[in-house]
């Protein structure tokens, strides 16, 4: 670490600057504590600190959504550089050069906070923290930045946070972030994210596997998470455990299957009962993965709906006569 | 602007394209998506994943005319990256089940073509049809015409409808 803090410093002594380099124990206290330092008028020992642990506080009680979009990008960033096994930064993403990040904000204004964390930041509750960013003057310029090393680090003018790097990241054979045992991706400060082949799940369903239930997954919306909890969970478990009986099956373009499960038994004289039910249509992703197989999904439809071809069309909103069968589908 | 059952369609994950005109003119207040600060007009992104459906600002134009729900929009596409008679470099992946073909350019993207869309040439392939991709990082591009089409977003239901979010 020593050692990286240094590169750092040399490398703003080149370009004839002195700046406090601030070390975060994870990703999320790095996300923080830049914009925090950036309104922070002096960065004397002591106001770093208070900051640090400001941020901490912030990386440990708020919402991940708030960060979202940064964990997207940190992520890809990292898959790219694992299947690729190599250091250079990803076409189209925000990393630039080291040498390239100096001059850039040599040349523009300073506090190059990344936008997304600006527009998650609005929304966090804390008044003080809005208030904060309401008064921070950043252009709008990503410099979200991974090194080799995996550290994560914002240059700036006045100062530069650097992220410890993560002390565990286990990958599936897609080098997709994947683990059903433990946190996917973790910091030694115990921050960390829970992935599943690539999609984060809620951490306690990995730390407390009988967190996760039926009922949990069957009321989920986002339908690639409720893909990945289906695939934690076993889908032949599910099957067991819902009771679910297949009412439709029909194929594809590419003959894969696509089936029409009914999920509540309901009293069928009980017409509330009835509105309340739900039926999954179960489908497969038409594009491979890399490996050959296709994802499969499950998307919520009516319960009164009982083939395959009146659910795409309820999905899609159009008319009985509306041909859903496109030329080509991916 | 009518729906009709033999319209041709593309379905990219959750997003439809129906074309439902060659031309189309937009009246001047009908709002108009910006595109984003890649240049890319996005038609959906995933909240979780952040991937995105998206073509190039200079060939796409994508309104929300306030007569539509919120899960369909318009895409116009004004003209071709690829024409009739381009040949494109790359290597030929396979052939789905249905008849249609992956095929891989050599900027590493994978494209989804109907077979009438192309002539399989050794080291590429022969473009029949002139098209614009519609590209997304999880799924092959879609060769999309110039035209008019209903961009529409699968809904499903938990307790009411949503936008199928990924």
């Amino acid at each position: 670490m020593n050692d990286k803090i240094e590169q750092i410093k040399a490398v703003y002594k080149s370009v004839g600057m002195n700046v406090p380099i601030v070390m975060a124990s994870s990703l999320p206290v790095a996300a923080f504590l830049a914009p925090i330092l950036a309104y922070t008028e002096r960065l004397d020992e002591k106001s770093i600190n208070v900051a640090k642990d400001h941020a901490r506080k912030l990386a440990f009680t708020s919402r991940k959504a708030l960060i979202q979009p940064l964990i997207n990008q940190y992520r890809d960033v990292l898959s790219y550089q694992s299947r690729i096994g190599a250091t250079s930064s990803p076409p189209g993403s925000a990393n630039t050069s080291f040498l390239r990040a100096w001059r850039d904000f040599r040349d523009k204004e300073p506090n190059n906070i990344p936008p997304f964390i600006m527009r998650s930041l609005s929304t966090f509750t804390n008044s003080r923290i809005h208030s904060l960013w309401g008064r921070t003057k950043a252009k709008q310029h990503p410099m979200i930045w991974l090194n080799s090393d995996n550290y994560l680090m914002w240059p700036n003018k006045r100062f530069a946070v650097v992220s410890e790097p993560p002390v565990q990241m286990l990958y599936n054979n897609l080098f997709q972030f994947h683990s059903t045992d433990d946190l996917a991706i973790k910091w030694g400060d115990g921050w960390g994210l829970a992935l599943i082949n690539g999609t984060q799940i809620s951490s306690r369903f990995i730390l407390k596997p009988a967190s996760l239930t039926v009922d949990i997954i069957n009321k989920t919306v986002n339908v690639e998470v409720k893909r990945a909890l289906m695939e934690l969970y076993g889908f032949e478990r599910w099957l067991a455990e819902t009771n679910a009986t297949l009412l439709h099956e029909d194929k594809d373009q590419d003959l894969r299957p696509r089936r029409l499960w009914k999920l509540i038994d309901t009293n069928e004289s009980d017409v509330w009962a009835r509105r309340a039910q739900i039926n999954l249509l179960e489908v497969f992703n038409s594009t491979p993965e890399l490996d050959g197989h296709h994802k499969k999904y499950f998307l919520s439809v009516p319960g009164e709906i009982t083939s395959v071809e009146v659910a795409l069309k309820w999905m899609l909103d159009v008319r009985m006569d509306f041909d859903v069968h496109p030329l080509i589908e991916t | 602007m009518s729906e009709n059952s033999r319209q041709v369609s593309y379905r990219q994950g959750d997003v439809t394209l129906v074309h439902i005109a060659d031309n189309f003119v937009a009246p001047d207040n009908t709002p108009q998506k910006k595109p984003n600060k890649k240049g890319q007009m996005v038609l959906a992104e995933g909240e979780v994943t952040g991937h995105a459906h998206v073509m190039s600002k200079d060939v796409a134009k994508i309104f929300s005319p306030t007569s539509y729900p919120s899960t369909q929009q318009l895409l116009v596409v004004t003209e071709a990256t690829v024409n009739r008679g381009d040949f494109i470099e790359g290597k030929v992946l396979g052939t789905m089940p249905g008849g249609t073909v992956r095929f891989k350019g050599t900027d590493g993207v994978v494209i989804r073509f109907h077979p009438s869309d192309i002539e399989i040439q050794p080291n590429g392939v022969k473009v029949n049809r002139a098209y614009a991709p519609l590209t997304h990082d999880e799924h092959d591009a879609i060769p999309v015409s110039p035209g008019t089409y209903k961009v529409i977003q699968q809904s499903t239901m938990q307790t009411r409808r949503m936008t199928v979010a990924d």
